[in-house]
């Protein structure tokens, strides 16, 4: 895939040629997406949203590596759609029996994946791992998941926030330090050596 | 707090470490403090370790395309942009007729002054004349006991040896200007104790009215008489305020109000 032959030809409205981008980096954004927001609606609204941003915004990218520019733009929606929920609060639905009572297990919610029973070990553990990452502030857990999760290198991860690099190192410092305090709480999950080392620690 | 920041700057070097982001120097420098401090060597593994546990989170596969259509572009564009376009239109518009006003308001105010200084002019000229044409004044210039409280020493004849004013005095019963000094040679008969001054107040209660000498003091015939006293209406029509400073000013306040508001809307708008 030519990358910047794409963007010119989209640059000049091929929505044609920006949809390959799309189907090339939509994997990614969803993914950091969801890092980020801890919710599969939300990081599919915030994907759609940054990509349709993205398009509108496409004059305004200068060259430089289009994947930071995208990030940033799908940081920025995340955080847009985080603050659109604070202000709109989702309450959890209870649905009202016959004799007007509500059930607390929302069983009519609840997917049909195994039960946790059936649940593999890894899951349960990608979940307590999701929940620390969601314990984190915004600007910390984007850092980290950048880096962490994505894998990007910290000079990607500064110009996909727009901070600087001694920012992004001192945040992902701290990020990794409160994870692994947040990850102590979950030492069944760990794996072996995290709980043994855990445990000396104790 | 300086133990602190020094655990920070650790967590930091440590953390650069993992990812080999430290300078040849700095990591030769923190390499030699691991091997001698076990407590930093299991800080740095607690990190490795949470570095690789958030390594093991799965790639996620989008659920869905992304693909944009032609509808959702298009339609996206028009839904903020009227609004928001108006709005910034609205309030930039507003900002600078403001400044537009303000400066008229300046400009006019400084052609505004010399015109009504012209106004005040006539005005005080017919005043003037108005005076002129009015028959008795109510302040004249007369013996003491002409009436009036003002009469009597307050607004007597300068004294003997001062300069003398020069002063229209009516024509009737007044004595052309002559040197008081020599109307009233008494100085040598006054006796030495009494101060000058008592004595001149004597002497000017003993002379005649019809001597002539002059004094502040109330006409008599106008005593009892309200006068109006505030300006003639010319004068005072020609200070009031214009009328379009008041419309310039609501004009303004309107302007403000649009400017800020508009402003503000746009915030709101660009938050959501």
């Amino acid at each position: 895939m030519d990358e910047q032959a794409l963007i010119k030809e989209a640059q000049q409205g091929d929505l044609g040629a920006f949809n390959a981008l799309v189907l090339h980096y939509q994997d990614m954004v969803y993914n950091v997406a969801y890092r980020i927001m801890g919710e599969h609606d939300a990081s599919g609204d915030a994907t759609q949203e940054a990509f349709i941003s993205a398009y509108q915004k496409l004059e305004q990218y200068r060259g430089g590596s289009f994947k930071s520019w995208l990030l940033r733009i799908v940081t920025n929606a995340c955080y847009d759609e985080l603050r659109r929920r604070q202000r709109q609060p989702v309450t959890p639905l209870k649905p009202e029996l016959d004799d007007g009572e509500t059930l607390d297990t929302p069983y009519w919610i609840k997917d049909n994946a195994p039960d946790p029973e059936e649940q593999s070990e890894e899951a349960e553990l990608q979940e307590a791992i999701q929940h620390c990452i969601n314990e984190l502030d915004e600007k910390f857990r984007t850092i980290l998941v950048l880096v962490d999760v994505e894998g990007l290198d910290y000079e990607t991860a500064a110009d996909a926030v727009g901070s600087p690099l001694g920012t992004v190192k001192s945040r992902l410092a701290r990020a990794r330090d409160r994870v692994q305090e947040c990850l102590q709480g979950f030492r069944e999950l760990l794996p072996d050596l995290f709980r043994l080392n855990g445990e000396e620690k104790i | 707090m300086s133990n602190q920041r020094r655990k920070n700057r650790e967590l930091k070097q440590l953390s650069a470490y993992l990812d080999h982001a430290l300078s040849k120097a700095q990591q030769s420098q923190l390499e030699s403090r691991l091997a001698n401090d076990p407590a930093l060597r299991e800080r740095l593994a607690q990190l490795r370790r949470t570095k690789l546990t958030l390594g093991r989170l799965p790639r996620l596969n989008a659920p869905r395309n992304f693909t944009l259509t032609a509808e959702m572009v298009t339609e996206r564009q028009p839904r903020r942009q009227p609004l928001q376009m108006t709005l910034r239109v609205a309030s930039a518009l507003a900002a600078i007729l403001l400044v537009v006003l303000f400066g008229t308001q300046f400009i006019l105010g400084q052609i505004a002054q010399p015109s009504m200084l012209a106004a005040e002019a006539p005005a005080m000229e017919s005043a003037d004349a108005a005076i002129e044409t009015e028959p008795e004044p109510l302040i004249q210039w007369g013996p003491p006991d002409a009436g009036g409280e003002a009469g009597g020493y307050g607004g007597g004849p300068p004294a003997r040896g001062e300069p003398i004013l020069e002063m229209e005095v009516p024509a009737e019963g007044a004595p052309p200007e002559e040197p008081l000094a020599e109307e009233a040679p008494l100085e040598d008969a006054l006796p030495e104790d009494q101060p000058e001054t008592q004595l001149e107040q004597e002497e000017s209660a003993k002379q005649p009215a019809e001597k002539g000498d002059l004094i502040l003091g109330i006409n008599p015939e106008m005593q009892g008489e309200i006068i109006e006293s505030s300006q003639p209406e010319a004068v005072r029509s020609a200070a009031e305020p214009l009328p379009w400073a008041d419309i310039l000013r609501w004009a303004q306040i309107a302007l403000a109000v649009l400017a800020v508001g508009g402003g503000l809307a746009l915030l709101i708008l660009r938050k959501r």
